[in-house]
């Protein structure tokens, strides 16, 4: 009794590697032509963003306003919009500091609140990534902030709070007065010395 | 006609005052000893201030080389950050209370026994708190640092209100020495004439000015006097309690106690009596003033130190005791070095040389002389700064991380400005005393009235066969 071997068998058998050789031409021309049809594919209309800095003198709190339409002018709804804010702190180039993002209404606007913790010439960034009907679009704008709020945030009231300074203002009060008492002292004598 | 009214009302004051503190009696013993150290000095005068003087110089030196080198060369590393400078600071402005606190506290008690005291206690508290006040230079490493008090205070940080307390202090204390050489300097010049010489007397005159010793001025001096005592005690207490509390308000084994302040305060004390018989009675061997400063006057210091002494021991159980009952990481590492460990032969030497012993050499009457007491307080103070060596450095170079200890070296930059500090006392001293009387002429005297008969625990005593006869001022042998 024999047990048949696999690829012993007969010598007109075909090779492994002979399959796989074909699969792999068979794919490379699938992914040419593939390329070829998507490169020769129409682009996607670009949406149309418009972006306006609201309040950036007055309260302290900017409003981001941006208008997100398609390129025939029609409201893009429901769609995400990113604001930014760009800071040269790590670089004179310049980099994008998130600063969140508002989804669009049914006339296509989106708002983001926003209270600068610094003041100057800023310049705030929108962007929008697109969709399968429309493509992506990025705008900016220039505002000049006038008010600003400090980051660091006052701590929450402790119980003592205050006893320390209450402390030293009872204490330096006293030094004070033992300063002057001593002092009244030595005048007291200084001044009775001097008489007769 | 409304002066001659309040002239009328003083004259009348005047005259009430008169039985309560009649007018002192001069007692030429008393001044003759008082003005013994204007003298001419002997040759161990000289030999003894020109050694001193050497010491102060070599710490001053090597100061300076501390300035180029940098508290490294005085043991100081990154675990030993606060050492010996912190002690001797801690020792030497706690030495100061003794004297003023025993000054004040007698002269409001009224105690009668206090007259020749007052004089070498006051100006050892003046002394001692100006050299301890100057080793805060050398501890800080930058003198520039020290106009930053000033300037920039950092009211949260305890360095700055020691700055205050001790500043306070000093004034006071130096008032409180200041004051009372008044009338003792007009009985000086008015005993001394021309041999005062030049500029003695002219710091004479200005301090003196026209004081007559009337009723009225006297009035005055007491009364501002007993102020000034009242001030002293509290802000004796004060300046220890933030001495105390630098360490206490930090987050480290064995510093972080409640107790520290007045262990502090009752340690200052505690080693300041000790001093003041220290210098009592090398000045009394020195200018032969046994028959002003008797045994008596050491029996009663004597008794003082050995109630602080007590107190202190109670003080250093009920510091251990809670920490090692409970036995929290890191007090306990620090305490089983301090008691059984490493650090154990230093703490049971300090126990043995400030406690035990100098309270059985004042408890036993066989003991309780002159000699005895000078004994026991000799041993307190090393020991005292022996103890604040321990208390600043052992918990100083305990790595809390790694649950160690860092390693703190003597060094011959630290041991000399330490020894030159010690030096400056005895020279300052001997030196002040060449400008002012030795003993309170003016408060023996009144002291001598008050208590009618010349007051044998201050008047002059026959002298007995044998004793040595004082020396005249002029020509005199220390």
């Amino acid at each position: 009794m024999s047990i048949p071997v696999p690829g012993r068998t007969a010598d007109r058998s075909v090779r492994p590697t002979a399959i796989l050789a074909g699969v792999g031409a068979i794919a490379l021309v699938l992914l040419a032509a593939s390329s070829a049809l998507a490169a020769s594919a129409p682009p996607l209309p670009p949406a149309r963003l418009e972006l306006a800095a609201n309040g950036v003198g007055s309260s302290g709190s900017i409003t981001l306003q941006a208008l997100l339409q398609e390129a025939n002018g029609r409201p893009i709804a429901d769609a995400s919009v990113a604001f930014f804010v760009v800071t040269t702190e790590f670089g004179p180039a310049g980099e994008l500091v998130p600063l969140g993002s508002a989804s669009t209404g049914s006339g296509g606007a989106a708002e983001l609140a926003f209270t600068p913790t610094w003041t100057g010439r800023e310049q705030f960034v929108a962007r929008y990534a697109g969709s399968a009907q429309v493509g992506a679009a990025q705008a900016s704008t220039l505002a000049d902030v006038g008010i600003a709020h400090a980051a660091q945030q006052a701590p929450t009231p402790e119980p003592l709070d205050g006893a320390g300074q209450a402390t030293v203002i009872g204490i330096g009060i006293a030094v004070v007065a033992v300063w002057l008492l001593l002092a009244a002292q030595v005048l007291r004598v200084w001044r009775i010395r001097g008489r007769p | 006609m409304t002066a001659d009214l309040l002239r009328a009302r003083r004259s009348a004051t005047d005259a009430q005052a008169v039985p309560a503190h009649p007018l002192p009696v001069p007692i030429p013993e008393v001044r003759e000893a008082a003005l013994r150290p204007f003298g001419r000095p002997g040759r161990a005068y000289w030999v003894l201030v020109g050694g001193l003087a050497v010491v102060v110089a070599a710490a001053l030196v090597a100061w300076i080389y501390q300035l180029r080198e940098g508290l490294a060369v005085a043991g100081y590393n990154d675990q030993a950050f606060w050492a010996i400078y912190m002690a001797d600071v801690i020792t030497f402005i706690g030495v100061s209370y003794g004297g003023a606190v025993v000054s004040a506290i007698l002269r409001l008690t009224g105690a009668t026994w206090r007259g020749p005291l007052t004089r070498i206690a006051e100006a050892t508290a003046v002394v001692t708190v100006l050299v301890g006040a100057a080793l805060i230079v050398p501890h800080l490493g930058r003198p520039d640092r020290i106009w930053e008090l000033v300037t920039r205070p950092q009211m949260a940080s305890p360095i700055v209100w020691d700055f205050i307390a001790v500043t306070t202090y000093a004034a006071t204390s130096i008032a409180f020495f200041v004051l009372p050489l008044i009338p003792d300097l007009a009985i000086a010049r008015e005993q001394l004439g021309a041999r005062l010489g030049p500029r003695r007397g002219r710091l004479y005159g200005a301090l003196v000015g026209r004081w007559s010793g009337t009723p009225a001025q006297r009035r005055v001096l007491r009364s501002a006097l007993g102020i000034l005592a009242l001030l002293v005690v509290p802000l004796a207490v004060s300046v220890h309690s933030v001495l105390g509390w630098s360490f206490a308000l930090t987050s480290r084994p064995w510093w972080h106690e409640s107790i520290w302040p007045p262990y502090f305060v009752v340690a200052a004390l505690y080693s300041g009596v000790a001093l003041v018989i220290l210098v009592v009675a090398a000045f009394r061997r020195g200018y032969h003033l046994e028959h002003h400063i008797t045994e008596r006057h050491f029996v009663h210091l004597a008794y003082i130190m050995a109630t602080l002494g007590a107190l202190y021991l109670y003080f250093t159980f009920a510091d251990f005791l809670p920490d090692a009952y409970v036995g929290q990481p890191g007090v306990e590492t620090v305490f089983q070095a301090v008691l059984v460990g490493r650090f154990a032969v230093w703490f049971w030497l300090f126990v043995a040389a400030a406690g035990v012993i100098p309270l059985a050499l004042v408890a036993l009457p066989a003991t309780r002389h002159t000699l005895g007491i000078v004994v026991a307080a000799g041993l307190v103070v090393p020991a005292m700064w022996l103890k604040r060596m321990l208390m600043v450095t052992v918990p100083g170079t305990y790595e809390r991380v790694a649950g160690t200890f860092g390693t703190y070296h003597f060094t011959w930059v630290s041991v000399t400005i330490t020894l030159g500090a010690l030096a400056a006392i005895p020279l300052l001293l001997l030196l002040l005393f060449r400008i002012v009387p030795i003993l309170s002429i003016d408060e023996m005297e009144e002291l001598a009235a008050l208590t009618g008969e010349a007051d044998l625990r201050v008047a002059p005593q026959p002298l007995a066969a044998g004793a040595p006869t004082p020396a005249p001022i002029e020509g005199h042998q220390l």
